[in-house]
């Protein structure tokens, strides 16, 4: 009796172990301009949306900067170099140095250079320019990638500490393979037009070395 | 414009038919007196009749003068519009007004007159003063005729009146801050020294060629004036020649055995080959020509053995002193009767001069030069009489009020010079202030900054720059003592660019950004 007892429940148990249901899968289904990314969908970017995000990671760039009022020109070159910079007007280069607490300004003096270590973090709007701009603010007219005019106060924050009231207009942008190749645009002042053009190069390849104190 | 400190106006209209008696020889009686003050000089203008020696004429009088003895901040200055060679030339009153400020920043012409004599006849000397002229203790005319006074101005305000003396030449030496190394008397002009222990000086209208075995400094001049018989050469240091040399134009020479071999004159000096001044003239620092003394202490003359037509009258100028040491300017308006300017003669000239209480007074040139000139609020000049040219008369020299104190001559310094001299400011830069910064130079005691030129004093090591957008060369010099410690020579120069503020503002932008850059 014990034995046919045992045998019934193995039975049993084999039966009702065999009749679990196989887990079911979910089916996503992506837009067509979007591709599933870890078990979701994501926008598949344009490849000059993708210059946005290239160009916000530069960490070693050139940043060439002309500023032209009416006859008048003035140029200067900007250098990035990780944690280095520098500053270049005519024949005057500054150089900035990351620190644990802030960062050094090296200033040249008579043929030398002389080093200020400061604390403070730089004084700044907020808005980083055009590593903050976004790809939604511009639109497409002939080929060429202008700054939608609703967008022209949030670039002109960059200036308002200096210039309230300040406008930026017609900011054209121009894009490379990767990077921002080029910026174009207008601040006005008073009245008075200041044309700036912005041009990025040696972008990975560019040194600065810092002079001897 | 500088503003006018005190300006007021009096007009008093008498219709009178009888004024003041005022001499016992003369007789003005007033039709107007206007009276303004402008920087404390004042200037007076009387219109009315003289009575005088049994002869009544009509007057147009104008006075300028000022205290210059208890009031520091006017003196008298002399003015002109000569070329710095091969002529003298001339200039109106306003143009010469004009030369002073070009030539000393530190005086602003109030007003003045014309004033010696000059030479019209001869091309090459036209301009030429007839007198002496002293302009900033350089003797650059010694006299045509050398018994014409002089009126000498020196820096405590003091005047000095009469004839002077010219006791031969001096090489003057002044180190590059114009203090005097040495004095060295010149034994002739264009001739070579007699004695090794002589001293000569060649100036360029000697056209042949110095052959000597004589030490020769050859110097670059600033400036020369010479008629053949009377020199002034001023300059500095070119190089030094013991072979034969000819003199190039605008420069001069000098000449001795074994001259400069001690380094006397070097590339930073300035030197002067002028007239030994004497009689009372040895320390003035501006001296003009003028001609007949008019009033001797207090009295007018009533005879006069020379000058220029003495008993006729013409319009004219002078110069008076009174008792208080004012400085005083009379131009009397003639050569115009219809507009009530009948001239006056020398002698009632000299009573017009007693009558403004001249206790000395001279007759400068008048007849069309006569000319009174008086700043404007438009920091112009106004033409204060008509003269009778009917335009003013470009004239040899003139004599202002200033407005504005002298440069200190500074002491001598001997030679050799043994003081130290201190180093140079070096390391230039501007900080965020805008201050133009440099190393301190040990033992200074100030600092002489040159912006473009234009000399401004720093008590220290940071000088604050106010400037407008351009380009600028700047250059530092320590200031010692003068006594243990001379100044330093100029620092290298430091070139500063200004840009707009609105660049500035841009750049500061973008240093910002690029700092975030650094850090982030």
């Amino acid at each position: 009796m014990r034995k046919r007892i045992t045998f019934v429940l193995v039975i049993f148990l084999l039966l009702f172990s065999s009749c679990q249901n196989e887990p079911t899968i979910p089916i996503i289904q992506c837009e067509d301009d979007e591709i599933l990314v870890d078990g979701a969908c994501q926008k598949v970017k344009t490849d000059f949306e993708k210059t946005f995000d290239a160009t916000a990671l530069m960490t070693n760039y050139t940043l060439s900067v002309s500023i032209q009022q009416l006859a008048d020109l003035y140029e200067m070159s900007m250098k990035v170099d990780e944690d280095k910079s520098s500053f270049t007007m005519g024949t005057e280069i500054e150089f900035y140095e990351k620190t644990a607490t802030g960062y050094n300004y090296y200033f040249p003096v008579g043929d030398s250079y002389r080093i200020e270590s400061i604390t403070e973090n730089p004084e700044g709007s907020g808005f980083h320019f055009f590593k903050d701009l976004e790809a939604s603010w511009f639109q497409q007219v002939s080929g060429k990638y202008f700054l939608k005019s609703e967008y022209n106060d949030d670039v002109a924050v960059f200036f308002q500490d200096e210039f309230p009231g300040s406008i930026v207009s017609n900011l054209e942008l121009v894009v490379g393979d990767t990077y921002f190749e080029q910026l174009i645009f207008q601040v006005t002042i008073d009245s008075v037009m200041y044309h700036f053009n912005m041009t990025l190069s040696a972008i990975g390849e560019t040194t600065v070395t810092l002079p001897t104190v | 414009m500088k503003k006018l400190l005190s300006l007021f106006l009096i007009i008093v209209l008498l219709f009178a038919t009888i004024g003041p008696a005022l001499e016992a020889d003369m007789r003005l009686t007033i039709t107007s007196r206007e009276t303004e003050y402008v920087e404390n000089v004042r200037h007076t203008k009387i219109v009315g009749q003289l009575e005088y020696d049994g002869v009544t004429s009509n007057q147009v009088i104008n006075y300028l003068g000022a205290n210059v003895l208890s009031n520091s901040e006017l003196n008298v200055v002399v003015g002109d519009s000569y070329k710095p060679h091969d002529s003298w030339g001339r200039g109106t009153i306003i143009a010469h007004a004009e030369d002073i400020h070009e030539r000393y920043p530190n005086y602003q012409v109030i007003g003045g007159v014309n004033g010696d004599f000059y030479n019209t006849s001869i091309t090459n000397l036209n301009g030429q003063p007839q007198g002496g002229y002293i302009r900033n203790f350089e003797v650059i005319a010694s006299g045509v005729v050398s018994s014409r006074p002089l009126a000498g101005f020196k820096d405590d305000g003091t005047a000095v009146f009469g004839v002077p003396c010219y006791a031969g030449y001096q090489l003057l030496v002044y180190d590059e801050d114009g203090a005097l190394k040495k004095e060295v008397a010149i034994e002739r002009i264009n001739d070579l020294p007699t004695a090794n222990d002589k001293v000569t000086v060649y100036f360029d209208n000697y056209d042949t060629p110095i052959s000597s075995a004589h030490n020769k400094v050859i110097v670059n001049a600033k400036e020369t004036k010479m008629d053949g018989v009377r020199y002034f050469g001023s300059g500095s240091f070119l190089e030094t020649s013991d072979q034969d040399v000819t003199v190039a134009d605008h420069q001069f020479v000098i000449v001795g055995t074994g001259f400069n071999d001690d380094h006397l004159i070097t590339s930073l000096d300035y030197v002067v080959v002028q007239r030994k001044m004497g009689c009372g003239f040895e320390d003035v620092r501006f001296a003009i020509g003028v001609y007949d003394e008019i009033v001797i202490n207090g009295e007018p003359v009533t005879y006069l053995e020379r000058g220029l037509d003495p008993a006729y009258k013409h319009p004219r100028t002078a110069i008076g002193q009174k008792a208080d040491g004012t400085i005083f300017f009379v131009v009397v308006d003639g050569r115009n009767k219809p507009g009530g300017m009948d001239g006056v003669n020398l002698y009632e000239l000299a009573q017009i001069m007693v009558y403004f209480e001249a206790v000395r007074a001279y007759n400068m040139d008048g007849g069309g030069s006569s000319t009174m000139s008086l700043i404007n609020e438009e920091e112009g000049y106004d033409i204060l009489n008509t003269p009778s040219d009917g335009t003013v008369r470009a004239v040899t020299n003139g004599v202002f009020i200033v407005k504005g104190e002298h440069i200190p001559r500074p002491a001598p310094v001997g030679f050799p010079d043994t003081r130290i001299r201190l180093d140079k400011p070096a390391n230039f830069y501007v900080d965020g202030n805008g201050d133009l910064r440099f190393d301190p130079v040990l033992n200074s005691l100030s600092y002489m900054v040159s912006i473009n030129g234009t000399l401004y004093a720093s008590d220290d090591e940071a000088y604050p720059i106010d400037l407008e957008a351009g380009q600028y060369v700047i250059k530092v010099r320590a200031l010692a003592d003068q006594i243990n410690y001379r100044h330093s020579e100029y620092s290298d120069e430091f070139v500063l660019i200004i840009h707009p503020d609105e660049i500035n503002r841009f750049i500061e932008l973008l240093k910002a950004f690029l700092k975030r850059e650094t850090i982030d």
